[in-house]
């Protein structure tokens, strides 16, 4: 006998309906993941649900969404460890739902674009970005906040995001924190007055739902205590 | 306003770091050096005019009193929903900590 539920109860939000639909799915093996299921679904049972997939290894960020009340990526969350044959999908929170469980992922990048958060080279000659090795010292300064897939899963778990308009995000402020510690931008620490105000680092209260669901697991509290510290000594513009 | 957030966001850091000695030399001061039985009218009154513990006792004051006001215009502003009202927040917690402060003042006085 299997250890793992090998049929689900498959419960997705539906933006028509206004209520969450049922599947029953098989689960062929524990590491059968929530997409798996999702695709199951729109190929067997139901060819209209809506949601979103790209790479299907975690990289491109394109399906997250919210599995049994916490973020996460589809093609990364496998069914058997989750513990149960109830398996809870719905949209990401804070942001407009475009059917089911995709959403429009404007507003997620627009904190990107109102923090300012694209790189500038400082040698605006050189053709391409200069290259930081692992080895090198200095990229330990922003190894711990690289590597976003602009998933939104942050965004969604923060209780800012749906609750206080223009809320920047931790994904936005993660992003400036590791441009103004990288040494190859422009902007360098003059880029913390994008994040200096109430709709921006000031506003964190640390309780660290981003760090918990964020699927490349940055260290998102610790970078806004890190920017804080920063925001607490460093002159603004 | 942008500017005025960050500055008073970072006086709820400084007063931390300021109230945190000035609340531990009180304590040691009232209960350790000066002892409980040293707490009559005449006694106080004598060291406040001292001068250094005037001082402390102001700056201990400012502190309390400025984090304390501080940290509620902060957990205020959690809930305004427009920038008015955290205009408004800024305005009567600065208000409310500039009173408490002239009033800590007047005590002080009174034992002049």
């Amino acid at each position: 006998m299997p250890d793992f539920p090998t049929r689900i109860t498959l419960l997705v939000s539906r933006s028509q309906a206004g209520r969450p639909t049922s599947f029953e799915v098989p689960v062929p093996a524990p590491a059968s993941r929530v997409l798996d299921a999702l695709l199951y679904v729109r190929e067997h049972l139901d060819a209209s649900l809506g949601f979103r997939y790209s790479c299907r290894a975690g990289m491109c960020g394109s399906c997250a969404v919210v599995v049994n009340g916490k973020e996460a990526l589809a093609c990364q969350t496998a069914i058997g460890p989750l513990g149960t044959d109830q398996v809870r999908v719905s949209p990401l929170r804070a942001l407009p739902v475009l059917r089911d469980v995709m959403c429009d992922m404007t507003p997620f990048f627009t904190t990107l674009k109102r923090a300012d958060a694209a790189m500038r080279a400082r040698d605006p000659d050189r053709k391409t970005l200069r290259i930081m090795p692992p080895a090198e010292p200095r990229r330990a300064f922003i190894e711990g906040q690289s590597g976003c897939i602009t998933c939104g899963a942050c965004f969604s778990a923060c209780e800012w995001s749906a609750t206080r308009p223009g809320y920047l995000g931790p994904a936005a402020m993660n992003r400036v924190l590791m441009l103004a510690l990288d040494e190859r931008d422009a902007g360098g620490r003059k880029r913390l007055a994008s994040v200096a105000h109430e709709s921006g680092a000031l506003r964190c209260h640390a309780l660290g739902n981003c760090s918990q669901v964020c699927p490349v697991d940055i260290p998102l509290r610790e970078g806004m205590q890190k920017l804080q510290g920063l925001l607490a000594t460093e002159e603004m513009p | 306003m942008a500017n005025l957030d960050l500055t008073l966001w970072r006086w709820q850091r400084y007063t931390a770091l300021a109230a945190a000695p000035l609340v531990v030399a009180h304590v040691v001061l009232q209960y350790w050096v000066f002892g409980l039985d040293n707490a009559t009218f005449d006694a106080v009154s004598a060291r406040v005019k001292g001068g250094i513990i005037l001082t402390l006792d102001v700056l201990l004051l400012a502190a309390v009193a400025g984090h304390g006001f501080l940290g509620l215009r902060g957990m205020l502003q959690d809930y305004a929903r427009s920038s008015q009202a955290a205009a408004w927040i800024t305005r009567v917690t600065l208000f409310l900590f500039v009173a408490t402060f002239a009033y800590g003042l007047v005590a002080l006085i009174a034992f002049l």
